[in-house]
């Protein structure tokens, strides 16, 4: 009896972490698109050659983002990797953080003209075992050129 | 102070090099702000306090690399690189470096 009741309990937090992180998904899925058309104008390059004009100021920028997987997740993850399948509910979220960790430093570079030398770098949070959580960051040098 | 992760400042001239320096800070996770994490991990979703905690954890990385570097008398740092390690369960372990330079 108690074993059904583990069971259950379970199966509600299942089901109410998938609506729950899917919605959350989506809605920042949505922001992300709307913040990179409105940045759209800076662009970001992995080389590090400036272009032949005045420079005003260089700088280091960086961003980083922790995303924390969901029950649904874990789940499902855990289930894909005893077929060994690809693991698409984990490739959402690395995708989010590493566009959120973009952004974020997009944003601290306000009035720069290009950021050179993108490098991306991601970590994993907490516990070996469980997919609870990822911190994505990206750094590059900010060129602003003299207007 | 000037850091890039290129090679050179662009638009300046190097004109001395001063060797590596680096910059280091091991952090653990607040147990309090992980009960936060815990329940946030039911549903997914962005761990404010970690992201914050990391960040802060960087940001006194990369001023323990500029305290070296002026001590050299450097005015800039090239080609930073970012590093992390697991030091114990529950830690992490920035560390920066690059190159020091003076530029004109």
């Amino acid at each position: 009896m108690d074993d059904l009741i583990g069971w259950g309990i379970g199966f509600v937090f299942f089901g109410i972490s998938y609506f729950i992180g899917s919605h959350n998904e989506k809605a920042h899925f949505a922001n992300i698109v709307e913040r990179e058309k409105a940045l759209v104008s800076l662009p970001t390059v992995t080389f590090k050659q400036a272009e032949e004009r005045a420079i005003a100021q260089t700088k280091l920028v960086m961003g980083n983002v922790v995303i924390a997987g969901d029950f649904f997740k874990q789940v499902v993850a855990q289930l894909a990797s005893v077929f060994g399948m690809r693991i698409s509910v984990a490739e959402s979220m690395v995708d989010r953080a590493r566009r959120e960790a973009v952004l974020r430093m997009k944003e601290k570079a306000v009035g720069a003209d290009v950021i050179l030398n993108v490098r991306f770098m991601s970590m994993k949070i907490g516990e070996r075992e469980k997919m609870s959580g990822l911190e994505a960051m990206a750094y590059g040098t900010a060129v602003y050129y003299v207007k | 102070m000037e850091i890039t992760n290129i090679e050179t400042i662009p638009g300046k001239r190097i004109a001395a090099h001063y060797g590596l320096v680096c910059g280091s800070t091991v952090r653990s996770k607040n147990a309090f702000k992980d009960i936060g994490a815990s329940f946030k991990n039911m549903f997914g979703g962005e761990l404010k306090s970690y992201t914050k905690l990391l960040n802060e954890t960087r940001e006194e990385s990369i001023g323990r690399m500029v305290e070296q570097a002026s001590k050299l008398g450097a005015n800039a740092v090239v080609n930073v690189r970012f590093a992390t390690s697991d030091v114990a369960a529950g830690a992490a372990e920035i560390y920066i470096y690059g190159t020091a330079v003076k530029v004109e």
